[in-house]
């Protein structure tokens, strides 16, 4: 009886040893270099890699919007969906503000593909919207075995829809200018100064005292003692916008996406974005999925 | 009856039923908090933004209800027919009651699915099949995405929490049942 408590705990010890463990999230490959082609079945052509990652590089200004092509040839026994959506947020694809990422999933061994939108493009491209889209433009090439060029028309198509869709909720405008960041002074060091300069001003002012603030008025020739003050002289008004575009650069007032510009590596620069040179070493922009994406029919 | 109040035995018994009141009450109000914290997920979401399973559940039932139509013009039997308004029904009726809504939903995905399935046996005119596609698309995917809320794990946790001592014990007298799962 005074052992019942030991082997009381002793049972609870081995029940849970032998609980069935929760399913395991599938063992999806990282990121390439190029990361917004990730072409592990070899399927892409070098043009079509670089076409997407030279389209991506475009799309920055869209919000840091992302469309990420990844071929595989088997999904390890787990379901396309899921491991659609564990690569999706282990890759961050998309910017975190605004989750407008895409990604185009092809399993070549299995012949399936998935596609599923960010967090942020669920409205535009609802499932029956990448229904659509796929079996216009993927499904013919892809029953054809002609991945290169499934992938180039799907992709120039939700491409179309993405960029359309950030220009209506007004993320970004691309007609506004994207200023280049490599060269010259952004906004804030000029806001920075004039703050400095008044500041300047008024600690030079307080320190020098208030000097000769009465002086002899000369009225109609004849001095005039009559106390009046020296108005101060005032401070030079700041200088108006440049010709730039105004107070924002390149988003036209709204904040950009967090995204691929403010990682180290990446190969947009500066806190504005902008366009970098296609050097490699991109990343993810922090953007999450629910889920909602849309297979192959019949599968 | 004064010296009784003045028995130290008769306050300390006093003390000890208001410790138990105050643990029963508190514990209880502590699991309808954390039910509550579980309940704005499932309408709010889990970013606060109002895209959640809720938000899901009521455009699933739109889309539903527009499949019904487009499936009544295509001139399917009444059987199917009927099931899928019902099951839309019962959407509305479930009114703003996770529990209610989330049984409706699994209703309205199978009566949604048998009319899909129904229609595909039709010979539709383009516009009808492309209707019938996409509506059914993007149903599914709503449903995938609640399969995935965070509402879920939550809702695993809570009753988990339920389980043990001493909410297991509480449960019963709050009135808190198990957050059902919206998958």
């Amino acid at each position: 009886m005074k052992h019942a408590p030991a082997r009381l705990c002793a049972l609870a010890l081995l029940l849970a040893l032998c609980a069935v463990p929760a399913a395991a999230a599938p063992q999806v490959p990282g990121p390439t270099s190029d990361f917004y082609a990730g072409d592990f079945a070899g399927v892409l052509s070098e043009q079509t890699r670089e076409y997407i990652v030279d389209q991506n590089l475009a799309l920055q200004q869209y919000g840091g919007a992302q469309i990420v092509v990844v071929t595989v040839d088997f999904l390890d026994g787990y379901d396309i969906a899921d491991y659609a959506v564990t690569l999706f947020n282990d890759w961050e694809i998309g910017s975190e503000e605004y989750n407008n990422g895409y990604l185009i999933l092809l399993a070549i061994g299995e012949d399936n593909y998935y596609s599923l939108p960010g967090k942020g493009l669920e409205e535009t491209l609802d499932g029956g919207t990448i229904d659509a889209l796929q079996q216009q433009y993927l499904e013919e090439y892809f029953a054809a075995g002609e991945y290169d060029a499934g992938v180039r028309a799907y992709f120039d198509a939700v491409l179309d829809v993405v960029q359309r869709s950030q220009l209506l909720t007004g993320v970004s405008d691309p007609e506004q200018p994207v200023r280049e960041t490599s060269g010259g002074l952004g906004l804030f060091p000029v806001v920075m100064g004039l703050i400095v300069f008044i500041i300047a001003l008024a600690v030079i002012f307080s320190l020098a005292g208030i000097r000769s603030v009465y002086r002899p008025v000369p009225r109609r020739g004849i001095f005039w003692w009559g106390m009046r003050p020296r108005a101060p002289r005032p401070p030079r008004p700041p200088r108006p916008p440049g010709p730039s575009g105004g107070m924002f650069f390149g988003g036209g007032g709204r904040t950009r996406g967090g995204g691929v510009s403010r990682r180290p590596g990446m190969s947009s620069r500066g806190s504005f974005g902008g366009f970098g040179g296609r050097s490699g070493g991109f990343r993810g922009g922090g953007g999450r999925t629910r889920g909602g994406g849309a297979g192959r029919r019949g599968r | 009856m004064k010296t009784r109040l003045q028995s130290p035995r008769f306050a300390a018994l006093v003390m000890v039923l208001m410790i138990a009141a105050a643990s029963v009450l508190g514990g209880a109000r502590s699991l309808h908090r954390l039910q509550q914290e579980v309940y704005t997920v499932f309408f709010d979401g889990a970013d606060g933004d109002g895209i959640g399973v809720f938000s899901d559940i009521r455009k699933n039932r739109t889309d539903a209800y527009n499949l019904l139509g487009v499936a009544r013009g295509a001139g399917l039997e009444q059987a199917p027919l009927t099931a899928l308004e019902q099951a839309v029904q019962a959407v509305d009726a479930a009114g703003e009651d996770p529990a209610a809504l989330i049984r409706a939903h699994s209703s309205l995905m199978d009566a949604v699915r048998d009319v899909y399935e129904r229609m595909g046996s039709l010979s539709l005119p383009q516009q009808d099949e492309d209707y019938r596609q996409n509506l059914y698309r993007s149903i599914l995917a709503r449903a995938d995405t609640m399969s995935r809320d965070e509402y879920n794990a939550r809702a695993q946790q809570f009753n988990r929490a339920l389980e043990r001592f001493p909410a297991s014990a509480l449960r019963y007298a709050a009135g808190v049942q198990t957050l059902p799962q919206a998958r």
